[in-house]
């Protein structure tokens, strides 16, 4: 088996992290929220809202990673067309 | 798991005490990973400190610090931590020294425990939860110490977001997202360990010749790069807490 390269780690780590994350982050949010129903009373409206806060947790995680791999296939790109 | 298999932690009178104080209240099982973590950590203590006391000779016959010839305990640890080092450099710069003791720590600690998964008569500390939630929460209690040590109380304000009139929306995701970090550290880790650990075992109750070599290959690449994996996120969170006020 071939040792991966650093940058490849490196690559595997963000995607892994990123796409747990928004499972993560979702699960995270509805936790609170439903905590927070259960003790104040609010019922539905803290589950809705940290619900939707988490939902925007996650997918902010998951663009974050594509941002950073967009960022890794551009240095490539640039790295193959310098001379 | 069955109560008459033979661990090495189990031959330490004090350790298998310790296991069955900790005895699993769901299941009865006993608290293997508490003893293993224990017996790694030993291991990690004992080769520390055989490689300290070599190169504290040498220092102190004034004697120059030139490698030794061969592959000793020593050279590996040197090689262990200048490697540990060059990475921590390579995505934190300068301030990488600084957090060497604890991301050093955490790395060689979850390096042995998952080498140990692959050696019979061990069970790995990080295949149980608490033990990698243990790390995890380390890594978020400190990279957040070190965030309020390197702002104050203006460490609150990367919370708040880019405007104040958003801060009701973004502190809420703030805080999911921060709690996100642990909770994903702690299961990668666990998750891929049992697994790797699992498919190990599976494949050596089915072919017990020559096939559950590959698993033990493929066992090796997964402690090194969920090792790295660890460590390199730890870093990320942490130069994220102590760099936001730049911007």
């Amino acid at each position: 088996m071939k040792a991966p390269r650093r940058e490849t780690v490196r690559l595997i780590t963000h995607v892994s992290a990123g796409t747990l994350e928004l499972g993560m982050s979702v699960a995270i949010g509805a936790g609170i929220g439903y905590a927070l129903d259960s003790w104040l009373g609010t019922d539905p409206w803290m589950t809705l809202f940290w619900l939707v806060a988490g939902v925007i947790a996650g997918f902010r995680s998951l663009i974050r990673v594509l941002q950073s791999l967009e960022r890794a296939e551009g240095q490539k790109e640039d790295d193959g067309n310098a001379p | 798991m069955a109560a008459e298999d033979i661990y090495w932690s189990s031959l330490i009178p004090g350790l298998k005490q310790l296991e069955h104080w900790f005895v699993n209240p769901s299941n009865g099982e006993p608290a293997l990973h508490v003893s293993n973590a224990i017996l790694v950590v030993l291991i990690i203590l004992t080769l520390a400190f055989i490689a300290r006391s070599k190169i504290k000779d040498r220092i102190e016959r004034d004697e120059d610090l030139i490698p030794e010839a061969g592959l000793t305990v020593r050279n590996v640890m040197e090689l262990m931590v200048s490697g540990i080092l060059k990475v921590m450099e390579d995505s934190m710069g300068h301030v990488a020294p600084r957090f060497l003791y604890l991301v050093g720590a955490l790395a060689f600690f979850i390096l042995f425990s998952n080498l140990s998964g692959l050696v019979p008569g061990f069970a790995p500390p990080t295949d149980n939860l608490n033990t990698t939630l243990a790390c995890a929460l380390v890594v978020f209690v400190a990279y957040n110490l070190y965030g309020f040590k390197e702002h104050g109380l203006a460490y609150l304000k990367h919370f708040m977001g880019p405007f104040w009139w958003l801060a009701w929306l973004m502190i809420p995701i703030e805080i999911i997202s921060h709690l996100a970090r642990p909770m994903s550290l702690s299961l990668r880790l666990f998750g891929n360990i049992m697994g790797d650990h699992k498919v190990g075992a599976i494949f050596f109750m089915l072919v017990p010749l020559a096939v559950p070599v590959f698993t033990l290959v493929l066992g090796l690449f997964v402690s090194f790069v969920q090792t790295f994996v660890f460590m390199l996120l730890t870093m990320v969170y942490l130069s994220g807490a102590i760099e936001h006020a730049e911007h």
